[in-house]
């Protein structure tokens, strides 16, 4: 067993599942919550996991620690909140109604919220799809960054989406669970100010800096018609979670009111912000990095780690040091028997 | 009836079967995307982004009025640019044999395992191509069909307000026309931007009106394998590995990508000294110390970028 990779990270304020691209392929894993073997414990808490290929996915080995001495005391195997492999390449997207039962609201609120029958595996940041809407039929077949001002066991708001006039009542969804492999993306505009500089909106979180140009392809449903066809400079981003916008340095004061459709038109073209290269003069006055929009495949193959206490990404503030390793060969057949 | 001959029941022979010694096809799907793009290659030894510019259009409008007879020049015009980085990766994909498979096998094991990894190489590359297209290439949705879903079906409408799109951005087209001639049920095809889509669209495409298949061109001179036709000032290109997005319709369904794209619109990026490398390593260097195994693969070092936003665009459609 060669050891392929091995590194560290700290757990936010918030834990959050942990992604960690690996170049190649792993045959073992391992994880040691160095913040929890060093404290004293009075309950059980896993401070060591280990995942194997073979485990189905999400299952993992722990082990615990459950009192003030040093020694991981218990072992318990779980077949989830572990270690799931992933590869970003695999574009299909996840369960119908994420395993669960579909839509039954689509709230009238800003943003709308949405009713689903559970979000297990879901956190604020996922994306998702909607489709076949019943009323605010406006939001089927877009994808939607949700639950950055709403979140729960069985809700989630649409983070970018803005007002909602009117409710919706069903449909389904999927969860979408990594962004198409190159950068930079095209996004779907829900808001366009009318200001000397343009403040852009769009559905899913919009991954552009500072320095790089966009063009807009906006239809007659969306208003704004005289923006179609422009491009323009990314000024500033503003990437706080709930708001997920960027200023674009085109003068739309005189332009008609961007207008996200209402339910029942259907169908129609989205508006659509496209990534137009680079404004090298810009981010040499402004000391960008000159090179960020460059296309690029940042797909990757690699393992997630699920977070919480008895889980291989631990829990807030947690530090964790973490080993991939690789097999010369992986012998998957039957043990050959004793009297062959 | 004569008795006592001899059959195979008693006879059998030795070895009951032959091995043919010519495989069977590969499947292979057709490469399509890379069709249009632009080839370009970057130097050895130049870094990991292949920067290009290009000056944007001036504007027209100062210069309309006339300069008078003030002696004075008008305010000079400031030309701008815009620049296009493509950053290049490598990728690479390899098969460890044991000796033994070449050992025991009747067929010219090495061989074939080649010819298949030089068939997953340019999936691959043109693969990239098409995921660098879905992710980054600007939208239009079918709107005109009849399916009651969003994209609907292909129209003519759609189409030609597609092709519209790309020719009001000065898009070039990439094929000339192709002339009418006298041969019966053929049909002149007009100058065209070259559209990239799934071949599950080929049936629906035939529903479109005025669509030309491509076995009535007045000539089939300059028409690839996978031409399935042609609707106005576009000409299809289909393939199984057309794009394709799951679920992505207003009813749940597959939406279907089709790129149309204009001359220059969109590149493919070489590393000079790696554009694509065969990789063999007998078992004496790769097995170990029985040099058991042999090593075959490939590797190539290469980038995906869109070259103008304005002439390239993502016709989605259902069916």
């Amino acid at each position: 067993m060669a050891i392929i990779c091995a590194g560290t990270f700290t757990q936010g304020a918030t834990a959050t599942a942990i992604r960690i691209p690996l170049v190649s392929d792993v045959d073992r894993f391992t994880v040691y919550n160095i913040t929890q073997m060093a404290a004293a414990q009075t309950t059980a808490v896993g401070v060591q996991y280990y995942w194997q290929r073979g485990f189905p996915q999400g299952a993992q080995i722990e082990y615990l620690k459950s009192n003030a001495g040093n020694a991981a005391n218990l072992t318990q195997y779980l077949t989830s909140g572990g270690f799931t492999l992933i590869d970003t390449t695999n574009q299909q997207p996840g369960a119908l109604n994420n395993g669960s039962t579909g839509i039954s609201n689509i709230s009238a609120a800003n943003p709308p919220v949405v009713t689903v029958g559970d979000t297990t595996g879901m956190s604020p940041g996922t994306v998702v799809r909607l489709y076949n809407t019943t009323g605010a039929t406006q939001y089927g077949g877009m994808d939607w960054t949700v639950g950055y001002n709403t979140f729960s066991g069985t809700n989630f708001d649409l983070s970018y989406a803005g007002a909602n006039a009117g409710a919706g009542s069903a449909g389904s969804f999927r969860v979408i669970p990594y962004n198409p492999i190159f950068y930079p993306r095209i996004r779907y505009a829900t808001s366009i100010s009318r200001a000397a500089n343009a403040v852009v909106v769009t559905s899913v979180t919009h991954g552009l800096n500072v320095g790089m140009k966009v063009s807009f392809k906006i239809p007659a449903a969306f208003g704004m018609v005289e923006l179609d066809g422009l491009t323009g400079t990314v000024i500033a981003v503003n990437n706080t979670l709930t708001v997920n916008s960027f200023t674009v340095d085109i003068d739309t004061t005189g332009f008609t009111a961007f207008a996200f459709p209402v339910t029942g038109v259907q169908p129609f073209s989205p508006a659509v912000v496209v990534p137009a290269g680079e404004d090298n003069a810009f981010a040499q006055n402004n000391d960008l990095n000159p090179y960020i929009g460059a296309y690029k495949n940042v797909g990757y193959i690699g393992i997630q780690l699920a977070a919480g206490a008895n889980s291989p990404a631990g829990s807030a503030n947690d530090v964790l040091y973490w080993v991939a390793e690789k097999a010369d060969s992986v012998n998957t057949i039957n043990p050959v028997s004793l009297f062959l | 009836m004569a008795t006592g001959i001899t059959t195979v029941a008693q006879v059998a022979p030795p070895i009951p079967v032959s091995f043919l010694n010519r495989m069977l096809s590969i499947p292979t799907p057709l490469n399509i995307h890379g069709t249009c793009a632009n080839q370009f290659t970057m130097p050895a030894q130049g870094g990991n982004i292949l920067r290009m510019r290009r000056p944007n259009r001036l504007s027209v409008q100062q210069a309309k009025a006339p300069l008078g007879n003030t002696g004075i020049n008008p305010a000079p015009i400031i030309p701008t640019v815009t620049d296009i980085d493509c950053e290049l990766n490598l990728y690479g994909s390899y098969m460890l044999v044991q000796e033994q498979v070449v050992l025991t096998s009747q067929d010219p094991v090495l061989n074939w395992m080649t010819n298949q990894l030089g068939i997953q190489l340019r999936e691959v590359e043109d693969e990239l191509i098409r995921d660098m297209l879905l992710a980054s290439a600007g939208q239009i949705n079918c709107v005109g069909g009849v399916n009651g879903d969003n994209p609907t079906e292909f129209t003519a409408t759609d189409i030609a307000g597609a092709s519209a799109t790309l020719f009001n951005a000065n898009a070039y087209t990439i094929a000339t026309v192709i002339e009418g001639q006298n041969k019966f049920g053929t049909s002149p095809v007009r100058n065209s931007y070259f559209a990239m889509g799934n071949s599950n669209l080929s049936q629906s495409l035939q529903n479109v009106d005025g669509f030309i298949h491509s076995a009535q061109y007045p000539s089939q001179q300059n028409i690839l394998e996978s031409e399935w036709g042609s609707v106005q000032n576009v000409r299809f290109l289909l393939s199984s590995i057309g794009s394709t997005s799951p679920n992505d319709s207003f009813l749940g369904q597959t939406v279907y990508n089709t790129f149309l794209a204009g001359m220059e619109s969109y590149g493919f990026v070489r590393q000079d000294r790696e554009s694509a490398q065969f990789v063999y390593l007998p078992p004496q260097i790769a097995g170990g110390n029985l040099a058991l195994n042999a090593s075959l693969g490939w590797k190539t070092r290469n980038g995906q970028e869109i070259l103008n936003d304005a002439w390239v665009l993502n016709l989605r459609s259902s069916i």
